[in-house]
């Protein structure tokens, strides 16, 4: 019943050896041989590149030679190579949607060591494609038009450059910050490897340019808590949650700072991590932006007993920039790409309990260490201990999160270079013996090994092996000194230093509502947890959702200057698409058979493009087939199964699945 | 009118409850004009046929055979070939043929697990003796004899080919005088069609506009311990409601009573397996998306078989259980 | 399995086949007709003609005993109705009072009087269709009509086409009424423990209260049908009291607490050939009463009275085979619970010839009236 008669279908099957990739694993004679008996079959080739151009012209002679209407091609991933072949076959006069790919390479020869068996299987693979192609239909790609707005999630150093590179295009830019202000990790560094230069030299000009743009709309505190459509017309909600200030009015005169009831800063600090102080309403830190302040209704006394002087909006005086009953707000936007650049987070290192970090005062991350050497910090700068003494020997531990079977196996690639910064500027501020424990030193990129060596003759303490224990010095536990036991593995003897800090350096992981993001955005995420490029090599800023790019330390590790560059492919790859105006949809949408859907509303909540709506009049579902991506979950939970789908229809499958078993 | 020129219609039953008798009989009135226009030939609740006068027919000579019921015995295979062989169009009738029905779920059971059961484990049965029901049974010289217990049920056509299906368990006396009326008129659709709207039942429920568009279903509710709002959508309710995977045309008379289709009428004709539809449909509709508010949402669905495949495990992609020696093809090929 | 024996008589069984003449004769009646289930039925004759043994075979078996284990309680009362589609209301409700008392709910009382409306309902139209599709067309066709026109076909021929749609129309009627609160008449779906799943909607009263009153003009009227086409026929009186189809066996009904007839609700009473109470029970208590027998020649089984132990195919006041149905239900009782209906319902049934019959009889050929 589902097979076609032999006269009409004229199916062409091609193998490619892909040099020894499927040749070396498998015997492509024999499935050549195979599927050549198949009914329906008029020619059957292999071939040893066939996405060259003698390939396809192969394909394509052949088309015309042998009237040919149904192309099957045993090659590598479609992901590949679909686009090449159907577009050779549509040159050669056929519908493109008349070709077929099966992954013999990917999917058989690279997965399997018995040349047997890959080769049965992919004769099985083959024979579904056969039976499948020969149901194809010809299908139409639509084009859909582009917005040219631009979503910017995450206002980090990935986000910020972004943002700017777009703006200056002339294309609007919404940035979307959750923190009250953007700048992200680098805004809370001292001095950057493997320059020293520093850091707020380089990135506040950009933060502040970021902030005066005009094509620019920066939200910052802001989350996006929806999405819905499809590339090119992506309709974002984005949530702003209430500083009490607004934003508008406020000057960033911090007069209200001043006058706040609360004379002294009394209330930890997050963006010192805890180390400084802040009042109730305050600024992130000096070049925050925008330079608003917020308040913090946890710590105001108006918000806890509504019985405050309010001597801050005293002092705001005209401006009334002060707002107490200010409530969260939703703004809707419409963009046609989206650039994700949310960034990473650091390893929380009490997952490690030996370290002693949350125990010991005198044990910090990096990056709290980052804040003290800030002249902006919470110290002015100066490296002093919680006990206020500057510290005499200092040991770093590197890969804390990093390349480690229990917590973290993948390295943080910028966890060794941080490491040596901070050893150089410690001993530059403080003068103390800087001993860094590594267990191998990275330092690929440019100017990175010089940059270590530099650091190295500094005089620093490099040994070679892996804190295995931090305890309290026994000889004298008041003095808050902590030994260290270390197996250097080069000398190969345990040692037992003795130090009055202990920094750690802590490893890059994902974020913590990564998955959250990753299901708002329809985005993929690696085994690591970071959020997965399209390919590794020839996709790497796109993310598996089309239109939507990954910038900067959400897709993995890296440093500044490679966040800086793949936030410049980003915007890029953005501009690319805005510039051309239209996507291309894939025809494989799903459709309502109107007249056998019942209107029991199944399909309607479903779908994750927002693509199905109730037809009121009628009482039957409708695809709205612009929004719809194909992804089929509809097709599947049609309980009366009046759904199809273009290239996935039942008897196609079907008729796979039994080609498939019939072979097998 | 001379009674041998009309046409002749055969009735039979297999493997089933007589429900589908009954609902040829409740075609009521009706039934006097079907008399008038046929001539029965076979119909064992009602007449006095027997298999000899079935058998003494030249081949074809029957115009429609209607039979409803399941196929578990080597007597019930028998009788359909015999009917497939005197007809011109054999009739599917009933849930069971179509789809095994009711009698179905004993695939769930091995055959010697049945019989295990029903002839020795059941708590009413005393037999001592071990005694099994025989394919033959000496009587002085003689003997008695019975059909073969196959190792599963089995729909109608899993065992002749069928023309047509009338569904439902059992058929409605509308959709059995219409399939009549065609058959009587020549205007009958292709071979092979289940003669009922070909829609799910939603679209003719009473209930459907208080269907929400977000089902959302954070739990499964069972119908004695939920007070039912009689206007109100079933699933709405989290009443398991087999309706919008299950064709209509059974005039939505389990809503009628308050209660949910249980899915007799069987999938749509685009539905391969109606339970794994309905449950695709189900699982699509939960809300809770972590494994742990799942597992509590369906465990007001103690039952998944028995719901989701009431009617229709014979024609499921589940067939039966398989005993551990037993091989069998599994996507299409005919169990034994 | 609605209870019925068919009565043909031997000599002329269409499909009986004969065996050689050296041997014993053997008859075969396959398949049984005109009853709900499926049946072949094998008699051995001795040299005089004589029987000498019957088989009544049920050669198929479904397995419900099996089946049913896995499935939510509250799914048997729809999927045990699927025993017998004639009688399913029967099994659904005895399925439903289970649940009831599985539950330990009482249903309330408009739910109680639902159910029993319900069942009172099915209980006259069922036995109009036994009487009238079933077995009647013997009497009322005749048992010497052609086997070809002893059918429902034959008797409207014979009433006349008028009475037939009188039949019709009033069963169609009855079983509407099933279906408002059974959503279905064939496989009802109201029963739910403690209570039934659809309410009875005031305004729909009136039209129920009419049908009640034409129910029993129709119910009288059938009895008018049968005194004439067969108690005035006394070939007939004489065939039906025959020996021959006389069985001996103790009979079991449903009894209330005056042991009068109740089809709904009560004890189980068993009672012997002779009259005398067997034993009583509430339906929980079955299995320490019933038991079932194995034979290796039909696939269903053959329950008895546990307590008298299996002693074969066997007859008369001793015997553990126990009857069933309207006649059984009779004899198990000691009369109607309502007032008997003009013209004595129950003079009939206990006395065919006359109004002084014996209290019990075990005529098979008035089991089902
Ligand atoms: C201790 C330490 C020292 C380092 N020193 C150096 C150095 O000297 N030189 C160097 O090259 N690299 C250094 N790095 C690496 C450097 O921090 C990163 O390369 C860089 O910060 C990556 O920038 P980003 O924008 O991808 O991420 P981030 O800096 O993490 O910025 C992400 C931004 O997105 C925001 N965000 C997150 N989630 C959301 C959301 N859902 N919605 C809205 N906004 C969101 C965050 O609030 C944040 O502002 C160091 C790293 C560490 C840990
Ligand atoms: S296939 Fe269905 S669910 Fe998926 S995008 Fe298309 S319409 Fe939406
Ligand atoms: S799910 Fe059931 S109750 Fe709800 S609309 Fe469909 S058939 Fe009616």
């Amino acid at each position: 019943m589902r097979t076609p008669r032999p006269d009409q279908v004229r199916i062409g099957f091609y193998i490619c050896h892909c040099g020894t990739n499927i040749a070396g694993a498998l015997d492509v004679g024999e499935v050549v041989n195979h599927v050549a008996g198949l009914p329906g079959v008029a020619l059957a080739r292999d071939y040893k590149y066939l996405c060259s151009d003698p390939g396809q012209e192969l394909i394509q002679h052949d088309i015309r030679d042998h009237g040919l209407n149904r192309i099957v091609v045993a090659a590598c991933s479609p992901l590949m190579h679909e686009r090449t072949f159907r577009r050779a076959v549509e040159e050669a006069g056929l519908n493109p949607f008349y070709c077929h790919m099966v992954n013999i390479r990917e999917h058989d020869a690279w997965v399997h060591t018995d040349r047997q068996e890959a080769t049965a299987k992919a004769k099985a693979l083959a024979t579904g494609a056969v039976r499948r192609v020969a149901l194809h239909k010809p299908l139409e790609t639509k084009k859909v038009p582009i917005h040219g707005e631009v979503l910017v999630v995450g206002g980090g150093i990935a986000g910020i450059h972004a943002a700017l590179i777009l703006a200056d295009a002339g294309k609007r830019v919404y940035l979307v910050e959750r923190e009250p202000t953007i700048g992200g990790h680098m805004a809370r560094f001292d001095k950057t490897f493997p320059t020293l230069d520093c850091a707020a030299c380089i990135l506040t000009p950009k933060m502040s340019a970021v902030g005066a743009h005009p094509n620019i709309t920066l939200w910052t505190y802001s989350e996006v808590t929806q999405v819905e459509g499809y590339v090119g017309n992506f309709n974002v909600t984005v949530t702003r949650k209430p500083r009490y200030v607004i934003e508008d009015a406020c000057t960033g005169c911090l007069q209200c700072i001043e006058a706040c009831i609360y004379h002294d800063a009394r209330f930890p600090d997050e963006f010192n991590l805890g180390l400084g102080k802040r009042k109730p309403i305050h600024l992130p830190f000096p070049q925050a932006t925008p330079p608003v302040v917020l308040i913090d209704p946890g710590t105001c006394i108006e918000f806890k007993t509504g019985k405050c002087k309010k001597t801050c909006v005293e002092a705001c005086a005209d401006r009334r920039a002060i707002d107490f009953q200010q409530r969260e707000e939703t703004r809707q936007i419409q963009v046609g790409t989206i650039i994700i650049a949310t960034g990473f987070q650091t390893f929380d290192p009490r997952r490690i309990p030996y370290y002693g970090y949350g125990v010991f005062p005198t044990v910090y991350t990096a990056l709290e260490v980052e804040r003290l050497l800030n002249a902006a910090g919470p110290t002015g700068g100066e490296v002093i201990l919680r006990n206020g003494k500057p510290p005499q020997r200092v040991g770093i531990v590197h890969c804390v999160g990093s390349r480690d079977e229990n917590t973290n196996r993948y390295c943080s690639r910028v966890c060794c270079l941080y490491s040596l910064k901070l050893a150089h500027l410690i001993k530059e501020h403080t003068g103390a013996e800087v001993y860094n424990f590594y267990i191998d030193i990275r330092t690929p990129g440019k100017g990175m090994e010089e940059f270590y060596n530099r650091v190295a003759e500094e005089g620093m303490h490099l040994v070679r092996g892996k804190v295995a224990d931090v305890y309290p010095d026994p000889a004298d536990p008041a003095n808050g000194r902590l030994m260290l036991q270390v197996e250097d593995t080069l000398m190969g003897r345990i040692l037992k230093v003795p130090v009055d800090m202990l920094v750690l350096s802590v490893g890059l992981e994902p974020r913590a509502d990564t998955q959250e993001v990753r299901r708002k955005f329809n985005l993929c995420c690696g085994p690591e947890g970071f959020f997965l490029e399209r390919h590794p090599k020839l996709a790497p800023v796109s993310s598996y959702a089309e239109g939507v790019f990954l910038a900067g330390c959400c897709q993995g590790p890296k440093d500044i200057p490679d966040t800086v560059a793949q936030a410049g492919a980003a915007a890029a790859q953005a501009l690319a698409l805005i510039v051309r105006g239209y996507t291309e949809q894939e025809p494989n949408t799903a459709y309502v058979r109107e007249e056998d859907c019942s209107g029991c509303k199944s399909c309607i909540p479903l779908c994750p493009y927002t693509a199905i709506s109730l037809a009121a009049d009628k009482q039957k579902a409708f695809i709205n087939e612009a929004l719809c991506k194909g992804c089929g979950v509809c097709v599947a939970a049609c309980p009366s199964g009046s759904i199809g789908q273009n290239l996935f229809e039942d008897e196609q499958l079907l008729s796979e699945v039994e080609g498939v078993l019939t072979y097998a | 009118m001379n009674p041998t020129s009309k046409p002749k219609v055969a009735f039979y039953w297999c493997a089933s409850c007589g429900g589908c008798e009954e609902a040829v009989v409740d075609l009521a009135e009706d039934i006097l004009n079907v008399v008038e226009a046929v001539e029965i030939v076979f119909w064992p609740v009602a007449m006095d046929f027997k298999k000899q006068d079935l058998e003494a027919m030249p081949d074809r000579a029957i115009a429609a055979a209607l039979v409803n019921g399941a196929i578990r015995t080597s007597e019930q295979e028998e009788m359909v070939r015999l009917l497939r062989r005197k007809s011109q169009c054999l009739i599917s009738y009933g849930a069971c043929a179509q789809l095994g029905g009711i009698p179905a779920l004993a695939n769930q059971f091995e055959r010697e697990e049945i019989l295990r059961y029903v002839y020795q484990e059941a708590p009413s049965v005393i037999n001592n003796s071990g005694t099994y029901p025989q394919p033959a049974t000496p009587h002085n010289g003689d003997t008695v004899t019975l059909p073969a217990f196959r190792n599963s049920v089995r729909a109608l056509d899993q065992v002749v080919e069928v023309d047509y299906y009338i569904p439902g368990c059992p058929p409605t006396p509308a959709l059995t005088k219409a399939a009549l009326d065609a058959l009587l008129a020549g205007r009958l659709p292709p071979r092979g069609t289940v003669l009922a709207p070909d829609v799910a039942l939603c679209e003719q429920c009473p209930r459907l506009e208080s269907k929400p568009k977000d089902l959302s279903l954070d739990a499964f509710q069972r119908p004695h311990r939920t007070a039912l709002d009689p206007e109100k959508c079933l699933l709405a309710q989290g009443i398991p409601c087999m309706g919008p995977a299950t064709r209509s045309g059974c005039e939505a008379l389990c809503i009628k009573g308050n209660m949910a289709c249980t899915g007799c009428f069987g999938p749509t004709s685009r539905v391969l397996d109606h339970g794994a539809k309905i449950l695709s449909c189900f699982a699509s509709a939960l809300a809770p998306k972590e494994p742990q508010g799942i597992d509590q949402a369906l465990a007001g669905l103690p039952d998944p078989v028995g719901t989701f495949y009431r009617y229709s495990l014979a024609r499921s992609l589940l067939r039966r259980k398989r005993g551990p020696s037993q091989t069998q093809h599994f996507i299409r090929g005919n169990p034994p | 399995m609605s209870v019925a024996t068919p009565i043909l008589p031997m000599r002329e069984a269409s499909g009986a086949s004969s065996a050689g003449l050296h041997r014993p004769r053997r008859v075969t009646i396959d398949p049984i007709t005109r009853l709900e289930g499926h049946g072949k039925i094998e008699i051995f004759l001795d040299e005089k003609g004589n029987v000498e043994r019957a088989f009544m075979q049920v050669p198929e078996l479904r397995g419900f005993e099996v089946f049913s284990r896995g499935r939510p309680a509250e799914d048997m009362p729809q999927i045990t109705s699927r025993i017998c589609g004639v009688c399913p209301t029967a099994h659904h409700l005895a399925s439903t009072k289970t649940l009831d008392d599985l539950y330990q709910v009482e249903p309330p009382p408009a739910a109680r009087k639902i159910r029993e409306l319900v069942y009172n309902t099915f209980m006259l139209e069922d036995h109009a269709l036994h009487f009238f599709v079933l077995g009647g067309p013997d009497f009322v066709v005749g048992p010497d009509a052609p086997p070809q026109q002893r059918n429902i076909v034959g008797l409207i021929q014979k009433v006349g086409l008028d009475a037939g749609r009188k039949v019709i129309g009033m069963r169609r009627r009855l079983r509407d009424l099933i279906a408002y609160f059974g959503g279905k008449v064939v496989h009802p779906v109201l029963g739910l423990p403690g209570g039934v799943s659809k309410a009875l909607s005031p305004q729909d009263l009136p039209g129920f209260q009419q049908l009640a009153q034409d129910s029993l003009e129709f119910a009288l009227w059938t009895l008018q049908v049968f005194k004439q086409a067969v108690l005035a026929n006394p070939e007939y009186v004489k065939l039906i009291t025959a020996e021959a189809y006389t069985h001996k066996t103790c009979y079991m009904g449903m009894v209330d607490e005056q042991d009068k007839v109740n089809f709904y609700d009560g004890k189980l009473r068993v009672v012997d050939a002779g009259g005398r109470e067997v034993c009583r029970f509430a339906a929980r208590q079955y299995l320490d009463h019933i038991a079932e027998h194995v034979e290796p020649w039909s696939y269903v089984k053959f329950p008895y009275l546990k307590d008298r132990g299996w002693k074969g195919f066997v007859e008369g006041v001793d015997t553990s085979i126990y009857s069933v149905a309207p006649l059984a239900r009779l004899n198990a009782a000691t009369g109607m619970a309502t007032p008997p209906g003009p013209g004595g319902l129950r003079g009939i049934l206990h006395d065919p010839g006359g109004e002084t019959g014996p209290p019990h009889t075990g005529q098979p050929l008035g089991a089902n009236y």
